[in-house]
């Protein structure tokens, strides 16, 4: 399943509720649709706030999800600034402070993150995958 | 969007509700602020949180330092099993004091 989004701050609970019902659609355990929610929450928030200075409302951010027995894929497309995934990195949780948790929650929740350099026009390709 | 607010024993309580994402932040970080410079005690109502994500706990993060600098006391109240699931990865189930 594949649909298009405006990169604004305000689509971000729009494509959640987009990922969540598909899964809840397709019979998904609660659990998982839960963590795939957050996890595909703080990569979009991601996209609209530091690819897209946050939000731009003439470019898109596409998401595609494929599903079999074995596995969940969403894969995240954005035209915003290049990611280097090099330099993403969740900060010490011992050191209590505001912002970098995004990272370690999509670390914690999903099985598989890959980037993807420039595929089908879009700058930044990015796929979770979660195991059934 | 403003948040239902009530006082319980000399306490304030807001009553956060939606999902705490980006979109709400501020909204959130505004109410808890000025609640935390207007009263000794502030509760954080989150019966009708259903979502928070990584922003929404900042900010929550930020408030309970605010309170601590101004001892004040923070509280979150009546938490979500999301909310409390997100709070334990962070490692910050202790770092606040939560009632339910």
């Amino acid at each position: 399943m594949r649909q298009k989004f405006i990169a604004l701050v305000s689509s971000l609970s729009e494509i959640r509720k987009f990922i969540k019902n598909f899964l809840i659609e397709k019979k998904i355990d609660y659990k998982i649709i839960q963590d795939i929610e957050l996890a595909s929450g703080e990569a979009v928030m991601n996209i609209v706030k530091h690819g897209y200075n946050n939000g731009n409302e003439k470019e898109f951010i596409e998401i595609l999800i494929k599903l079999n027995s074995k596995q969940i894929e969403i894969n995240f497309y954005d035209n915003g600034s290049p990611v280097d995934p090099k330099k993403i990195k969740p900060r010490d949780l011992e050191d209590i402070k505001p912002g970098g948790l995004g990272s370690h929650f999509i670390e914690k929740k999903i099985d598989e993150v890959k980037w993807k350099k420039s595929s089908e026009n879009w700058i930044n390709h990015l796929i979770f995958i979660k195991y059934l | 969007m403003s948040f239902k607010e009530e006082e319980r024993d000399g306490a304030k309580i807001i009553h956060l509700e939606g999902d705490i994402d980006l979109e709400q932040t501020e909204t959130v970080r505004t109410a808890l602020t000025k609640a935390i410079e207007e009263n000794k005690v502030v509760y954080a109502n989150m019966t009708n949180v259903s979502y928070i994500d990584s922003s929404g706990v900042s900010v929550l993060i930020e408030v309970n330092q605010i309170a601590g600098e101004n001892d004040k006391t923070f509280i979150l109240e009546k938490i979500s099993e999301q909310v409390s699931s997100v709070l334990k990865m962070a490692k910050l189930d202790s770092f606040f004091t939560i009632k339910n």
